[in-house]
């Protein structure tokens, strides 16, 4: 009887346990179908990323600049994405002024109207900071990008490293989005800083291929055009991280390895293994989580004192065979820090 | 009657009740559970589509409204106005259903971002409208445009959030439609656990509750069988089966005492049918001793008869008239065995046995007689067969060894009731001799022998005795008067001779009906 009332208590027991096991499974996955606001964590502000270039170097951006936002108690939305149809920087702005947004972040394209939709967004009372490009005249409160002027000084180093005796074929690459201006003040300071540091015996011509990144394709086929044609440059500046894959991906296809000697823009997996195979001997990127947080920091001070500083400058540095698996562990060590946090 | 009461709680009736309801309710429970699961489930899979019916509605009344915008516009027509309001007021009220909070969810953000650039429609197309009452047209216009991209946004947004809701959805429908599955089995599985519990309960509940009765019909079948030696311990429970055990307990060990009784009673019976056979063996024997004893007196009585009238014919005085005392005496013996007799004939009786006793020992008794003249001896009645034995056991043991010098008197006289212990005038009659005389122990001996006892000498029934003993003299006085201490036995020691007195009273209170039937 005794032993009747054990075996009958444990089955009880085991059953029961998987009853109320089963019963919380099903709670617990019908609470997931609950769109309740209420179940989510509410923020403060929200902010709109805007930006039709979705390279890899742009979404690190939004995703380091997403991250500071959740600490900063703001929630940011890359406008645009997953949308049926495919908006400009200034459509997207006007849209982030018709959903009442606290503040904007916009990379700018170089689409039309895109400075007058910035000035409307800042007359309804709504920040807007440019990043990596910036658009003065446009009314946005604040700038965080790269300085043309450092910029230019570090990519004459960068050259001076690179040329050869003799005359030395130079090409930078520039965006469609880029602002004439800072291509001028970009180029003058290149040329600046050769003049400065290069010894006798060393010319360089330097000239500009713009490439059109809001046109699908387009990168690769004028950089395949370059290299391939009769007046194929000795040195090759990219100035954005698919132009960069291109530029490596073309120096394979078609044997151009030691022929050409290409400065790459930003660390992608592919740029890091091309770096560590010495395909490419330097590529520049900027701290994408510096930029992410002086961007909330700019928009947060706009929103509490109604005024900011025009310009946060970001650091440019450059990574080399040598420091690449340097550069690696520390990304890997901030990334493994910021998931702690 | 009585009737027992039992504690509320602690009867079958109640207990059982207790266990059934207590089955119905955990089955109920588990029925209840199963059936509210299946329930929500199946309403949150027929819900699971509404959030798309809502952003569809909220799509429909967004064209209309643009269109209503339109027609005004063109036609600055009330009806268009009108409808336009309606609209923009199902707009206000359905936008109000979305979320309006920056929360970390894509589509919640989704409908926030709706329901914002909604009112910012509303109020470029208020615009629009008012402007066109105004007959502003480059403004109306460049509202219209402005409302018309915006109604292009909300339209790209609401068919964005619909698409990801349906996506959401079907998951969620899927998930339901397992989420189904799973309550199913759990229902399943709850009922069949909770009817295992139920079985369970009801089989200990049943086993605790009857388990007892199982003992108790077994004790029982045993005492039906005739085994009472079967032992149900006392229970401690206070329902009908502790009841009946306890009662069935007392009533086992009743039966046992009443069998105990009844054997005892049965063994005192049957002791006393055996004192009853044997008394009626001894009286037969007793009847067998006193018919030969009849027969043989009789005979010598009739054969004495003949030798003293032969002696007669003969001319033999001496021996004819001792052969005549001889039948007298045992005329008298015959005769008055088992009735009473006067005095006189008592004394005659024993005048013949010292006769008799003379011839046989050549008249060496001295016997010597001192009657009171004043008594009239025939008057005086008393059991038979009482002065000659005690003559008797005078000769035989007083002077037995001494004839020559020993005399056995016999004395009569009255004696007041104030002289006696039995308060009445009594004759008393006293049987004294010189012989051997007896201690104070044999006399209580003689005095406290009653007969029947067994402890009479038995040498008294051979010999030359008449077989009469003293306890049957004592115990038959006693019964003839019903009274006691009429009979004494004195001495002062062995050789100082004996003293024997009667005390005949005069006023005889109970005559025993069984001395008279001897």
């Amino acid at each position: 009887m005794r032993k009747f009332i054990y075996l009958a208590t444990v089955i009880l027991g085991f059953a029961g346990i998987l009853v109320i096991g089963l019963y919380i499974r099903v709670q617990s996955q019908a609470t997931k179908l609950d769109v309740n606001p209420d179940l989510f964590q509410s923020y403060q502000k929200h902010y709109l990323f805007v930006s039709s270039d979705e390279s890899r170097m742009l979404r690190d951006i939004y995703e380091r600049t997403a991250s500071a936002c959740e600490a900063s108690g703001a929630w940011l939305e890359w406008c645009g994405q997953d949308m049926p149809g495919r908006y400009s920087a200034a459509e997207c702005i006007d849209l982030s002024v018709a959903m009442e947004a606290d503040g904007i972040i916009v990379y700018p394209d170089g689409s039309a109207g895109l400075e007058e939709a910035i000035q409307r967004a800042y007359g309804q009372g709504i920040p807007v900071v440019t990043i990596l490009r910036d658009l003065p005249d446009s009314g946005r409160v604040s700038y965080v990008g790269v300085s043309n002027y450092q910029m230019g000084d570090r990519y004459g180093g960068q050259l001076l490293s690179l040329m050869h005796n003799g005359k030395n074929e130079v090409c930078l690459l520039t965006d469609a989005g880029d602002s004439e201006n800072e291509t001028q003040l970009l180029y003058t300071q290149m040329v600046q800083a050769i003049r400065n540091g290069a010894p006798s015996g060393k010319t360089m011509e330097l000239r500009t291929q713009s490439v059109d990144s809001r046109t699908d394709f387009d990168a690769e086929e004028v950089i395949r055009d370059l290299l391939l044609g009769k007046t194929r440059p000795d040195i090759l500046i990219c100035q954005s991280s698919v132009q960069t894959e291109c530029a490596i991906q073309a120096m394979i296809e078609y044997n151009l390895v030691g022929k050409v000697q290409v400065i790459g823009y930003y660390v992608t997996d592919q740029i890091l293994q091309a770096l560590r195979q010495e395909l490419i001997p330097v590529t520049m990127t900027i701290d994408t989580g510096a930029l992410g947080q002086d961007c909330v920091q700019a928009l947060d001070e706009y929103l509490a004192l109604g005024r900011v500083s025009s310009y946060y400058n970001i650091s440019l540095s450059g990574v080399t065979p040598m420091t690449a698996d340097r550069y690696e562990a520390k990304q890997a060590e901030r990334s493994s820090g910021e998931e702690a946090g | 009657m009585k009737r027992t009461q039992f504690r509320f709680f602690s009867s079958v009736q109640t207990r059982i009740s207790a266990v059934v309801a207590t089955v119905l309710l955990l089955v109920l429970c588990a029925n209840i559970f199963a059936f509210r699961q299946s329930s929500e489930t199946v309403q949150q899979i027929n819900e699971v589509f509404a959030s798309n019916a809502v952003i569809m509605n909220l799509g429909d009344t967004l064209a209309a409204a643009q269109a209503s915008m339109y027609d005004y516009l063109s036609t600055k027509g009330t009806a268009p106005l009108e409808d336009f309001y309606r609209y923009e007021q199902a707009l206000r009220e359905q936008t109000e259903e979305l979320n309006g909070r920056n929360v970390g969810n894509d589509l919640l953000m989704l409908e926030k971002n709706i329901r914002f650039m909604t009112h910012s429609y509303l109020r470029v197309a208020e615009d629009a409208i008012q402007a066109r009452r105004g007959r502003n047209v480059e403004e109306y216009k460049a509202d219209y445009a402005r409302a018309s991209t915006l109604f292009e946004y909300i339209n790209n947004y609401i068919y964005t959030l619909n698409s990801r809701r349906f996506s959401q959805n079907t998951e969620n429908y899927l998930t339901l439609l397992r989420n189904m599955r799973v309550v199913e089995r759990m229902s399943l599985m709850m009922i069949i656990v909770v009817c295992a519990f139920a079985l369970a309960l009801c089989i200990m509940s049943v086993r605790a509750m009857i388990g007892p009765l199982g003992a108790l019909s077994a004790a029982a079948e045993n005492v039906a069988g005739g085994d009472f030696s079967v032992d149900v311990p006392e229970s401690q429970r206070q329902d009908e089966v502790g009841v009946v055990t306890n009662a069935f307990h007392k009533m086992l060990a009743s039966i046992r005492a009443y069998i105990e009784s009844q054997r005892a009673s049965l063994e005192k019976e049957a002791q006393m049918k055996e004192n009853e056979l044997s008394m009626e063996a001894h009286l037969k024997e007793a009847q067998l001793k006193f018919l030969q004893a009849q027969i043989n007196p009789h005979f010598l009585f009739n054969s004495l008869n003949a030798g003293s009238q032969l002696a007669m014919m003969e001319g033999a005085e001496r021996t004819e008239h001792f052969l005549s005392r001889m039948a007298q005496f045992f005329r008298y013996n015959v005769k008055k065995t088992g009735g009473d007799a006067a005095l006189s004939e008592e004394i005659e009786s024993v005048d013949n046995y010292i006769y008799i006793l003379n011839v046989r020992f050549s008249g060496d008794i001295h016997y010597e007689k001192q009657i009171s003249q004043d008594i009239d001896l025939e008057q005086v009645r008393m059991p038979s067969m009482i002065l000659q034995p005690i003559v008797e056991n005078a000769i035989q043991h007083g002077i037995h060894d001494d004839h020559e010098n020993g005399v056995v008197t016999l004395a009569v006289d009255d004696v007041p009731e104030n002289e006696n212990e039995t308060g009445t005038d009594c004759v008393r009659i006293t049987v004294a001799d010189n012989g051997a005389g007896m201690s104070r122990a044999m006399i209580a001996s003689i005095m406290s022998r009653r007969p029947g006892d067994g402890s009479a000498p038995q040498d008294r029934e051979g010999g030359d005795s008449t077989g009469i003993a003293m306890e049957n003299v004592i115990a038959r006085l006693e019964l003839y008067y019903g009274r006691k201490n009429l009979f004494s036995i004195w001495s002062d020691g062995p050789g100082t001779g004996t003293e024997v007195t009667v005390l005949l009273p005069k006023e005889k209170e109970h005559v025993s009906d069984s001395d008279s039937g001897r």
